[in-house]
């Protein structure tokens, strides 16, 4: 009998080790964790007290893993510090894309730092985003410029006015000696029908006041967007997604910016 | 749905009390009993079927668990599955060999969570795929074999099946650089009880 229990563990162990079995599509029990923090840490030692810190932004990688190869070959090319993968990482929510990402982008020779899309809520996308990456909202602080990710996909809460957080953003953008400028980064842009737009704006009011924030970096769109809608000088930057072969490369010096598009 | 797993256990001891004690089996009574591990529908799932065309084929009833302890996020779901034999190859009296199956199901995956229709704060067709249902396709194998460990003559079948969804396919059809066919597939082994004893 104790022979069999053996046997029996013994299987279960080989079987549970064996990554063909799955369980669920929506299983949670993702390979990566702490991407986020592990990438921040990477970002600080390499910005240290550079003048300029040089990001790269895309987003809307979701099923388009060829040009996301591509896109990594190019960005291996560039002097940049670290990139935004900025929401829609994944079309389905679940795990394997989830990996299959990941997978892809750590051959990137520079750290990326990961934002919640409306996709990458699918299914259990949410609670596997924060055991791979970290929470849905999140900041940090290099060279005295401060980015905040923000989670700004309100349509997949129907719209219960809380998605985004307005009174963190806000926290986050009150004026402390650890930060001069912030960048606010975010999948939906607010002035997108998928925004939740009873807190449009109490966004822009957030951004505005604070008199820190120069750029609002977004993606979703699929299309190239710059714009200033508010006039209030605070740009908003709209990558493409990875289909259209294109991302930005951006360049910060204290409240300064210049930005390109780059073609792969 | 923790009731409906119970209902689902009930009716399969009922089934197999009466279908192994009394001789006169009732039409509706399930042809066997089937238990499985992985293969994207639970870490264990357990279901009852019947054999169709000529025993050339099954459909089967599953409900699969993850349950707390294998995952943070439990699931249950309810599956509805075809299999049919392809090459079948007679080792002895007792033993057959069915090198090739194929078949597909449908998993369902109960919760609010996963909304089977676009909820109505959508605009139509708004995501195309839905949360709730999955369509999967599978090769697999299974061999059967005649024991009297039941107390009488019973066929019994160790099967093993490798197959994909419909969103894990189109991600691989779209991406045959990044991706390889082994990054979409997934498995699943398992064991089923036939009431019959004659062995085809």
């Amino acid at each position: 009998m104790s022979q069999n229990k053996v046997a029996i563990v013994g299987i279960v162990v080989l079987l549970g080790a064996c990554s063909l079995f799955e369980y669920h599509p929506y299983e949670t029990n993702v390979a990566y964790r702490n991407l986020n923090a592990k990438a921040i840490e990477r970002i600080a030692k390499s910005v240290n007290d550079k003048d300029t810190i040089t990001v790269i932004s895309i987003g809307d990688s979701q099923r388009f893993y060829d040009e996301l190869e591509d896109f990594v070959q190019s960005a291996n090319q560039q002097r940049a510090d670290f990139v935004f993968l900025n929401g829609d990482i994944t079309d389905f929510g679940i795990k394997d894309e989830y990996e299959w990402i990941h997978d892809i982008m750590k051959k990137l020779t520079i750290p990326y730092v990961a934002v919640i899309g409306n996709h990458d809520l699918s299914g259990n996308g949410e609670e596997i985003f924060e055991k791979m990456y970290g929470p849905l909202n999140n900041y940090f602080v290099v060279n005295r410029h401060k980015f905040i990710l923000l989670n700004t996909n309100g349509r997949e809460y129907h719209f219960n006015k809380k998605i985004p957080d307005i009174s963190w953003l806000q926290e986050q953008l009150t004026s402390n000696d650890t930060f001069d400028h912030a960048t606010v980064v975010s999948h939906i842009p607010p002035f997108d029908s998928d925004f939740d737009l009873s807190l449009e704006h109490d966004y822009v009011a957030a951004l505005q006041s604070s008199e820190k924030v120069k750029l609002s970096l977004h993606a979703h769109k699929h299309t190239f967007k710059d714009t200033i809608p508010y006039s209030d000088g605070i740009r908003y930057l709209v990558s493409t997604s990875m289909d259209e072969r294109m991302y930005l490369i951006i360049k910060i010096y204290g409240d300064q910016y210049e930005y390109k598009k780059v073609y792969f | 749905m923790k009731r409906l797993i119970v209902v689902l256990g009930m009716l399969c001891c009922i089934t197999f009390n009466s279908v192994s004690q009394s001789l006169n089996r009732r039409w509706y009574m399930p042809d066997f009993l089937t238990a499985q591990y992985a293969g994207s529908i639970g870490f264990i799932s357990g279901g009852a079927g019947y054999e169709i065309f000529r025993k050339k084929a099954g459909v089967e009833l599953l409900v699969g668990v993850v349950p707390g302890f294998i995952d943070s996020a439990p699931l249950e779901t309810i599956n509805l599955k075809f299999t049919g034999s392809i090459i079948n190859v007679k080792i002895n009296e007792a033993v057959t060999l069915t090198p090739l199956t194929a078949g597909l199901f449908f998993c369902y995956t109960p919760g609010i969570e996963y909304s089977s229709d676009l909820p109505s704060w959508y605009p139509e067709g708004y995501y195309w795929w839905s949360e709730a249902v999955r369509v999967n396709i599978f090769i697999g194998g299974h061999v059967s074999a005649m024991t009297d460990r039941f107390g009488r003559s019973r066929k019994v079948q160790a099967y093993y099946e490798i197959g994909t969804n419909e969103i894990k396919l189109v991600s691989y059809i779209q991406n045959s650089d990044a991706l390889t066919v082994w990054n979409i597939l997934h498995a699943g082994i398992g064991v089923r009880y036939f009431f019959s004893d004659i062995h085809r």
